[in-house]
């Protein structure tokens, strides 16, 4: 089953006088149960993408369509609101926020969605446990380490139950041993609890556990392998 | 909701540092602008009160004629039915009856003008409180044919209770009038002006010297407090003949209302280059504490957040921040201004004399009204939801990739 | 280099900086055009005050200005007043007898004060004459005497010109006296309380209703030539005529004196509170430098600068912070006191101050030195407000500060 469709996705960024074309017409689909890498040097077009996908960027020409709903057509509001229900993100660094502990940071997300707090705390607390760190529920992020903090923010990210999980160069800050503590958990959790994760990374290690490798070049997608 | 607050004061707490310094300007700008706004209206209040209690009273009715020109020729006749009637009004304390005027006033060889009050003694005090206010001698009853002067006054003419005090004047329809009267009593007047120049006498001995029996110049009306005077002139108004006519204290006090009035705008514009002054700052402080977290704005955001509600969350960040100077400036300007409502600072030396020569006491008074409080609660509240909608149109305008790549 | 580091470092968050330079610009703006309309306020009611009310200095018989008895005059006033007539520090000197009179007209009775004047010496002393706006100064030499009163008074008494007045008086053997005087003119200054109050006759016709002997006087005013040292003359006259009392208008007018000599300080305390204020803002903003820089500090110590030419950095981004806002406000400000020196800011909200002497037309007025004070004031308050952020600048070690994300 299709989770997402990309059909002939363009992007051109308007920089003063010169058109840059960042995307050039990308034909992509993702099923659920994915482990997805998207790779490509830096200015491939593969953060733009990503973006894309995301709902965070709207694409100049094409369409993306997430379990049948055309995102690049929705408000702004709308779109903020899909993306709370839909998609969850793992961002580079500085994932969370400040002031929240772990234990809050991932409730948030919840509390967002308007869902019931005897519920929300059950989950954080269940997803905190699945991520190795139910034993720093109350600290805030400042307290935890980069791989804990982007544990934390990989527990957030699924505890909306999205459809799929964005994670943009998850390891970029991390070093090996946490990298692969990171991947590990996230490729237990794809396979348990059937979660799609779509990550983009310029790292060997990473792309080695990807089961499929998207690699972007120049705004187009050179090769797509699946082991 | 209770998240966002919640959100709000932690976010506050990040940087301790900064917070403490912009609540404590707030804390500043508050206490200074109750302290000026208290000895501001303090000092009205001074001078207002000498003026409506110990002389004109809140309201008083004359003839159409007396205000414009206050002569004798256009005073009231005794009209008891018209007095009951105010009497009987529900706002109304007292009503007592008085004819004012002018005399030249002499004790051996030193004159001086005078300005004479013929009052109904009983009632008067307790407007005016006289009797508190005699430094020797003892007050006239209603059939008194003495006169208490001013202690000013006596000191110029140097005459002493138990003297006999010449006065010469103009009475009722030209007639000239000259009396002499023993000193009963001294008294001591709050307001200088009217410590240098002025007798008191009984109504009746008054109406003699002046060949006005049975006439009054004015009937002084005194009211709960400033807020009845309103309510019972509407009232009043309705119950005079044409011929007569009611004043408030305002009315009758035009030029001390209006240098109030210019007084209180020059304080108010300096309280506004404060609080502009003030409001920048906290303005250059928000903007840091958004620009610094442009990032998580937009992780926030991504994540599924509206930016309505990143906006709410901000904006009881600068409304606590704003409550939390406002409120500490009250905790601390409120004592200190209810201790010196209650123990007015002496002044003295120059500043004191000169004040004398502005008819003040030389006192710093302090005014407790709640309005002063209010207005510096309501100021600080608006300039900071003011901050707050500048800020929230710059969240309105953040592009989500933009701020995650900062 | 380091005072341009500093400079160029001011216009590294153009944003944060604009809005710190406009509130201090703002600030200083108001601080410097209030003081100028203050000062302004208070030197004309000085330069009033002694034009019209009370001169340079005064004579009196000693305890005349306690105790203002009719019967404490000064004898032999003629030749004392031609003496320092004399003198070259003096623009004039006149003789006057003061009474508290009783006026009754048609309109009402009034207390007044009526001074007895020789209308040629007085009027090179006061400046009464120039303020007659109806009818004369006493210079008609009619059978009937006249009297020069208040414009606020006629408002009071709907007095009329040429129109005849008794004026009651007790003469000096506790007599009563009196006497009609015809309505010659009327004046009016800036004081609607002095012309309520004051009403001016010959002296001569004052002298003899008061039952007074020939050529003495209760009071002999003086007026110097501009920029003459008052305190000086005043010594000299002291000495001269031991039996009298010599007063400065300083003495005699205290809250003319206290008033427009206290109106700097007040205004100096007005721009000392915007300062603090401003304190708070740049103390913030530094500390925001210092905290954003922590990595850029760091290396710059670690390349080897000292931690007391840190210091100095921090300090000069504040203090050239400060004064770029600062000097652009006091310019502002000073200009716009310029543009009013002339022509004048009337304010109708000001008119109730007029009963107190001091006039609704406001001619603004700033000496140059006391906008240049207030530009030291504003480096005090650029280098006060970085003291803290710098002391935390230089606290940081080299090493951290470089490690900080």
């Amino acid at each position: 089953m299709n989770i997402l469709e990309t059909k002939n996705l363009h992007k051109i960024y308007d920089e003063k006088t010169v058109p840059v074309h960042a995307i050039n017409g990308i034909n992509l689909t993702i099923k659920k149960g994915e482990f997805t890498a998207i790779v490509g040097p830096s200015g491939s077009g593969k953060t733009t993408l990503l973006n894309m996908i995301g709902g965070l960027d709207k694409p100049t020409e094409g369409e993306i369509i997430i379990e049948g709903i055309k995102i690049h057509e929705l408000s702004p509001h709308k779109l903020t609101d899909f993306r709370l229900r839909n998609i969850g993100f793992v961002f580079q660094a500085y994932n969370l926020i400040p002031v929240l502990t772990a234990e809050e940071n991932v409730e948030f997300i919840m509390n967002l969605q308007g869902q019931h707090k005897a519920i929300r705390e059950k989950r954080t607390i269940e997803l905190l446990e699945a991520v190795g760190l139910g034993d720093r529920l109350h600290s805030r992020p400042g307290k935890l380490s980069g791989g804990q903090q982007q544990r934390v923010a990989v527990a957030r990210a699924i505890a909306s139950k999205p459809k799929f999980v964005l994670a943009d160069e998850p390891t970029a800050n991390l070093d090996s041993k946490s990298t692969e503590n990171l991947l590990d958990m996230m490729e237990k959790l794809n396979r348990e609890e059937e979660i799609t994760f779509i990550f983009s990374t310029h790292d060997a290690r990473v792309m080695k556990k990807a089961r499929r490798v998207i690699t972007v070049d120049d705004g187009i997608i050179v090769s797509d392998e699946t082991k | 909701m209770n998240t966002y607050i919640k959100l709000a004061w932690r976010n506050l707490w990040r940087n301790k540092r900064r917070t403490i310094i912009t609540s404590s300007s707030i804390v500043f700008s508050v206490f200074f602008a109750c302290m000026m706004r208290s000895m501001q209206e303090g000092s009205y209040d001074s001078m207002i009160g000498n003026l409506v209690k110990f002389y004109s009273g809140y309201l008083q009715v004359q003839d159409t004629a007396y205000w414009e020109e206050k002569t004798l020729e256009n005073s009231l006749e005794y009209d008891s039915a018209l007095i009951a009637q105010i009497a009987g009004i529900e706002d109304v304390l007292l009503i007592t009856p008085r004819l004012e005027s002018f005399a030249l006033s002499a004790y051996k060889e030193n004159s001086k003008p005078v300005f004479v009050i013929g009052i109904e003694p009983e009632k008067e005090d307790r407007i005016i409180k006289l009797s508190q206010k005699i430094v020797k001698g003892n007050f006239i009853s209603a059939l008194d044919d003495g006169v208490l002067v001013a202690e000013g006054l006596a000191r110029f003419l140097k005459i002493d209770t138990g003297d006999t005090l010449v006065m010469i004047s103009q009475g009722y329809h030209g007639v000239s009038s000259a009396g002499k009267f023993a000193v009963r009593a001294v008294f001591k007047h709050p307001a200088p002006d009217f410590n240098n120049n002025m007798v008191f006498l009984s109504l009746a001995a008054a109406q003699n010297f002046y060949s006005a029996q049975g006439r009054y110049t004015s009937e002084v009306i005194m009211v709960e407090d400033h807020f009845d005077v309103k309510p019972a002139k509407k009232v009043i108004a309705g119950l005079l003949p044409p011929n007569k006519t009611v004043m408030t204290w305002n009315e009758m006090h035009p030029e001390l209302m209006s240098m109030v009035e210019g007084d209180r705008a020059g304080g108010f514009i300096m309280l506004w280059v404060l609080y502009g002054v003030i409001g920048f700052g906290i303005f250059g402080t928000v903007l840091m504490m958004v620009n610094e977290r442009r990032r998580e704005f937009g992780v926030i955001n991504a994540i599924g957040m509206q930016k309505v509600s990143i906006n709410l969350m901000l904006f009881f960040e600068i409304i606590l921040l704003a409550f939390l100077g406002a409120l500490g400036g009250l905790v601390l300007t409120t004592p200190a201004i209810w201790y010196f409502y209650l123990h007015p600072i002496p002044l003295t030396g120059d500043i004191a004399e000169a004040m004398a020569q502005y008819g003040m006491e030389p006192y710093m008074f302090f005014s407790i009204r709640p309005v002063i409080f209010i207005i510096q609660a309501a100021t600080i509240f608006g300039i900071s939801t003011g901050i707050a909608l500048i800020m929230m149109i710059s969240v309105a305008r953040l592009k989500i990739i933009k701020a995650l790549r900062s | 280099m380091i005072w341009s580091i500093a400079w160029r470092n001011i216009w590294r968050n153009k944003l944060r900086s604009l809005i710190m330079l406009s509130a201090i610009a703002i600030g200083l703006f108001a601080g410097v055009f209030s003081t100028g309309f203050y000062k302004g306020m208070a030197d004309t009611r000085l330069k009033t005050g002694i034009k019209t009310e009370v001169s340079h200095i005064q004579i009196h018989l000693p305890g005349y200005t306690v105790n203002s008895e009719p019967g404490r005059y000064m004898e032999n006033t003629g030749s004392i007043v031609e003496k320092i007539s004399r003198l070259k520090e003096a623009e004039g000197a006149s003789r006057r007898i003061l009474a508290e009179c009783f006026f009754k007209t048609a309109h009402g009775t009034r207390g007044i004060r009526i001074i007895g004047i020789e209308p040629d010496r007085e009027s090179k002393v006061t400046d009464i004459f120039e303020r007659v706006k109806e009818g004369n100064y006493l210079d008609d030499d009619s059978r009937i005497p006249r009297i020069l009163v208040g414009d606020k008074l006629r408002e009071k008494l709907k007095l009329k010109l040429n129109s005849k007045v008794p004026v009651d008086i007790v003469d000096i053997n506790g007599n009563f006296s009196s006497r009609l005087y015809k309505i010659g003119g009327f004046y009016s200054t800036n004081n609607t309380g002095y012309d309520e109050m004051t009403a001016f006759v010959k002296y001569e016709e004052l002298r003899s209703q008061l039952d007074l002997p020939e050529d003495v006087a209760h009071e002999i005013a003086i007026y110097l030539k501009p920029d003459t040292d008052v305190e000086n003359v005043r010594q000299k006259l002291a000495g001269e005529f031991s039996g009298l009392e010599v007063k400065s208008w300083r003495e005699i007018n205290k809250d003319l004196a206290y008033l427009t000599e206290s109106m700097d300080q007040y205004m100096l305390i007005f721009v000392w509170i915007i300062l603090l204020a401003l304190c708070f803002g740049i103390i913030n903003t530094m500390l925001m430098v210092v905290l954003e820089r922590t990595k850029e500090l760091g290396m710059l110590m670690a390349i080897g600068m000292h931690k007391s030419r840190v210091f100095i950095m921090i300090i000069l981004e504040s203090v050239f912070l400060s004064l770029t806002g600062g000097l652009f406000g006091i310019a502002i400000g000073y200009g716009v006191i310029k543009i009013f020196e002339k022509r004048p800011i009337v304010l109708e909200m000001m008119r109730g101050f007029e009963q107190y002497g001091y006039s609704a037309e406001v001619y603004t007025s700033l000496p140059l030195y006391m906008a240049f004070n207030i530009a030291g004031l504003v480096v005090v308050l650029g280098v006060v407000s970085a003291i803290y952020p710098a002391l935390k600048a230089i606290r940081l070690s080299p090493v951290d500060a470089i490690r900080t994300e």
